[in-house]
Order: C-alpha cells, then sequence, then structure tokens
C-alpha cells in the first residue's frame, strides 16, 4: 500500500483590480500527492507561488493575481480517484447559493 | 434558435404524413411566427428519403441511432438524450399503430422536453463560436471587463479553452471568469 495519499488544497489568490469598487478574490481547490499534511502544504504553498500571473485588461490595465495563503488542507479519504470520488466537504449553517448553470458551464 | 411551441398549433396532414407546428422566435419581433414540419415515417414502404425518420430509423442511417426498433447506442450521449422521445414514439408506429396516430405522437415526442434539449444543445454549441466579448454582453454582468484578460476578448471560447488546456495561464483565468457565477447576469 502506498504511504502517499491525496490532498485537496484551497489557496488564496488576490487581484489587483477592483469590480465595482470591491476588491476580488479567487479561491482555487487544488489536487495534490503526498505522504503527510505538511508535505503537501509545501506544494500547495510552491502551487500557490507559480499561479500567479499578469495580463492588461480591455483598457490597457495591468491586472496581477497574487497569492494569499494556504487556506485549507484536506486529506480524502480514499486513495484512488475515481468517478464519483467525494472531493471535500464542509458544513454550514445556511444553506450556500446555488450557482445557476450557464450556457458554457 | 431558442423559441416557444405553440402547443395548440399542431397539425396533421394525411396527404404527406407529417405534422406542423408554429412557434415564436425569442429573438424575432413580436408576432413573428416560425413553422416547423416533422416528417412522418412511410409505414407501407419504409422511410421516405430525406426525413427525419429515415435519419433516425434508417438502416443506411449513420446516426448513432441504428435500427429501426430504436436501438441505442449508448455512447451516442446527448444526441441519444435528444431523441430518446422520438425513439419511443417510433417504436410505437412500427407497432402498429395509425398513421395519423403515429405522426401526432412523433410531433409530441418532441415538445417541451425534446425541443428543451435540442435548444440546450444549440444553445451549448452557439457559445463555443461566440467571442468572449459577445459572450460576457450577453450573459455577464460588465463588471468583469475590469479584470478580463484584454487579449481574449476577441477570441471564441473554444479558442480560450483550448489556450487554457494548453497552459496559458491568462486564459485559464478567463475561463474562471466566464464560468464565475458572481458574474453572471
Amino acid at each position: 500500500m502506498s504511504d502517499q495519499s491525496w490532498y485537496l488544497a484551497r489557496l488564496l489568490m488576490k487581484c489587483s483590480a477592483n469590480v465595482e469598487n470591491e476588491p476580488l478574490f479567487l479561491e482555487e481547490f487544488i489536487l495534490l500527492r503526498g505522504g503527510s499534511y505538511d508535505e503537501a502544504y509545501e506544494k500547495a504553498e510552491t502551487k500557490g507561488r507559480s499561479m500567479a500571473h499578469s495580463y492588461l485588461n480591455d483598457a490597457g490595465g495591468e491586472v496581477q493575481w497574487a497569492f494569499q495563503s494556504v487556506l485549507e488542507i484536506r486529506r480524502l479519504i480514499d486513495d484512488e480517484l475515481v468517478d464519483g470520488s467525494e472531493l471535500y466537504s464542509r458544513t454550514c449553517s445556511t444553506p450556500p447559493d446555488v450557482v445557476p448553470k450557464g450556457a458554457i458551464g | 434558435m431558442n423559441g416557444t411551441v405553440d402547443v395548440n398549433s399542431f397539425q396533421y396532414n394525411a396527404s404527406n404524413n407529417s405534422s406542423s407546428f408554429t412557434y415564436t422566435p425569442d429573438d424575432a419581433p413580436a408576432g413573428t411566427l416560425g413553422v416547423g414540419t416533422i416528417q412522418g415515417p412511410d409505414l407501407n414502404g419504409g422511410f421516405e428519403p430525406g426525413s427525419l425518420a429515415a435519419g433516425v430509423f434508417g438502416a443506411q442511417s449513420a446516426s448513432t441511432w441504428n435500427n429501426a426498433a430504436g436501438t441505442v447506442n449508448l455512447l451516442g450521449g446527448i444526441e441519444a438524450s435528444i431523441m430518446a422521445p422520438w425513439a419511443v414514439a417510433g417504436a410505437d408506429c412500427l407497432s402498429g399503430e395509425s398513421k395519423a396516430g403515429c405522426a401526432a405522437n412523433l410531433a409530441l415526442a418532441v415538445v417541451p422536453g425534446g425541443s428543451d434539449m435540442r435548444a440546450g444543445a444549440k444553445a451549448l454549441k452557439a457559445a463555443e463560436e461566440m467571442k468572449a466579448a459577445d459572450y460576457i454582453a450577453k450573459y455577464l454582468k460588465g463588471g468583469i471587463n475590469a479584470v478580463f484578460p484584454g487579449q481574449f476578448k476577441g477570441a471564441t471560447l473554444k479558442e480560450i479553452e483550448a489556450a487554457a488546456k494548453s497552459g496559458d495561464r491568462a486564459a485559464r483565468t478567463a475561463l474562471k471568469l466566464l464560468t464565475d457565477g458572481r458574474f453572471k447576469k
């Protein structure tokens, strides 16, 4: 049996530009392979830093996405990922918003 | 094209074994009517060449449907979903219903569920070919423009997805923004 497990990492990215006068964050869910929580955490930080990037918007303004922090590392229950694998769960006191289906998903 | 079918408009024409209906296109001026025709099968001598029945149930059909009993190739995916109601009605026809009943059932089988699925498939296909700027204008809030990669505003969603899959970081962000519920109108 492998000593490696699957981990799901939640990363926080922050955008340099505001949208309608409010800051914009991006929460990334990343699947990682690791032998321990600490190893997964390190890989998550490395991945987060690698995801920083920038470009110009339509008006020519620079938009930067910077890695902020690792929000959470969670080890998956199952060792093998298959159709229907459970990746992440959390409890809440109010139902989360439903995101309606869009034309492109 | 999206639209609304008038369910009271269905008519059967015994002279050519077809059913017709009218519909109102969503994007057309008020009062504009379209006419749809569904050609029924010729139960006495196979299927009329070029008819929908021939396309679906004909022996030479290149469709994922491959026999007159309505056997479904499960790999057909979306086509199978769209055509399933038609197949059921078609199979009933083949078991000996009258032509009139058969054609009416074939027509009704595709409305409204089938028409919804067809519209959905067409919308998905149409969206893939839309340029990001047009997609944003139609479906998303204008606020997204402040953070959307300018180099992809003139690209189609299909092109953006291809660039994202190749590893382009800005393209990946573009796709994430386009599919984020926060920006949907």
